[in-house]
């Protein structure tokens, strides 16, 4: 197979999903892409963000619609149940693919 | 842990070690100590008095109020902490496999039982291996290793299953205890070898408490109003 062009591979980087990209909203849907659902403690616990960062970047993965937030009561207790919708772990799988792609085609000699 | 952009993202490690963390709590190394202690303590007790009703309601009682405390525990210490999450089908596809194995070997249990009562009658072949075993004395010596063995077995499956393999090491010292016991009626070995379970449990879960404080000033918990 013929190694790809420049142009092509600089193609490939810029088709990345620049919201996944960032590297803090990529933990979070590699975190919630691999479980059913988390809740907002479990998933400040599991990617090390603060709860404000957190809550930021679950905002912008929400009103793309990569992320479902459900928030109920727990007893007294406020609680919200994150879960990537369908898009949302199409993109995260796309961007996968993709980022295999561009590591692939820059070891390309 | 943040995902570095130069690290390989590797799901499976990042899945099990989601997984793993809900047992650095401690919790399930302290509440098989508690059954094992429950063991103990009944064993003492019926050295007093043997009545079967006083053994049934024992282990009824103990059993159930360590399970209580576990799942008081996990829900009013752990979850706070912690937080909740459920995971995919390959874990669910694990426990509906466990739960499987638990019920033949409870089915294994009552067989023995029902055949030890005389309910079933046992194959000619069987009559004759236990007595010529009682015959030679050997029996004294299989009954506790094999019951010893059977409870090392479960639990191991059970650690393997849940993925807690800090339960492995439970496992085996249950068992050995277990043989112990039957072996030289010494009931106190149980509760030894329920501090020895204890102690791992009781710094994993004072360590757990330092590190997880309750999420607290969340008064919108996740809103995104932060943004």
């Amino acid at each position: 197979m013929a190694a790809p062009k420049q142009a092509d591979r600089f193609t490939t980087i810029t088709d990345l999903d620049k919201l996944i990209h960032e590297p803090a909203r990529m933990s979070i849907m590699a975190v919630l892409y691999v479980l059913e659902s988390a809740d907002f403690t479990f998933l400040m616990n599991q990617t090390g963000l603060t709860w404000g960062n957190l809550s930021a970047h679950l905002t912008k993965l929400e009103k793309a619609e990569y992320v479902q937030v459900v928030k109920s009561f727990k007893g007294k207790r406020p609680n919200t149940n994150l879960k990537l919708t369908s898009t949302g772990r199409e993109a995260f799988r796309n961007y996968m693919e993709q980022m295999a792609q561009v590591v692939k085609d820059f070891e390309t000699k | 842990m943040e995902v570095e952009m130069s690290e390989q993202l590797n799901l499976k490690e990042l899945e099990r070690r989601a997984y793993r963390s809900t047992f650095q709590d401690g919790l399930w190394d302290l509440y098989l100590a508690g059954i094992m202690a429950s063991l103990g303590v009944l064993e003492v007790i019926s050295h007093f008095n043997d009545a079967t009703w006083i053994r049934f309601i024992g282990y009824l009682v103990t059993f159930g109020g360590v399970w209580g405390l576990f799942m008081l525990g996990k829900k009013y210490i752990t979850l706070p902490r912690l937080g909740a999450v459920k995971f995919g089908l390959k874990r669910k596809r694990r426990k509906l496999t466990l739960v499987v194995i638990l019920s033949i070997s409870l089915l294994f249990n009552i067989g023995l039982l029902l055949l030890n009562k005389g309910v079933i009658k046992a194959p000619a072949w069987l009559h004759s291996f236990a007595s010529d075993m009682t015959r030679r004395g050997i029996m004294d010596i299989l009954v506790p290793l094999f019951t010893g063995l059977f409870v090392s077995v479960i639990f191991c499956l059970i650690a393997y299953f849940i993925e807690f393999y800090r339960g492995m090491y439970i496992a085996v010292l249950f068992g050995l205890c277990i043989f112990i016991d039957m072996s030289f009626d010494l009931p106190v070995v149980m509760l030894m070898g329920a501090a020895l379970a204890a102690i791992p449990g009781l710094i994993l879960f004072i360590r757990f408490i330092k590190q997880y404080p309750i999420q607290t000033g969340q008064v919108d918990h996740g809103s995104p109003k932060a943004s």
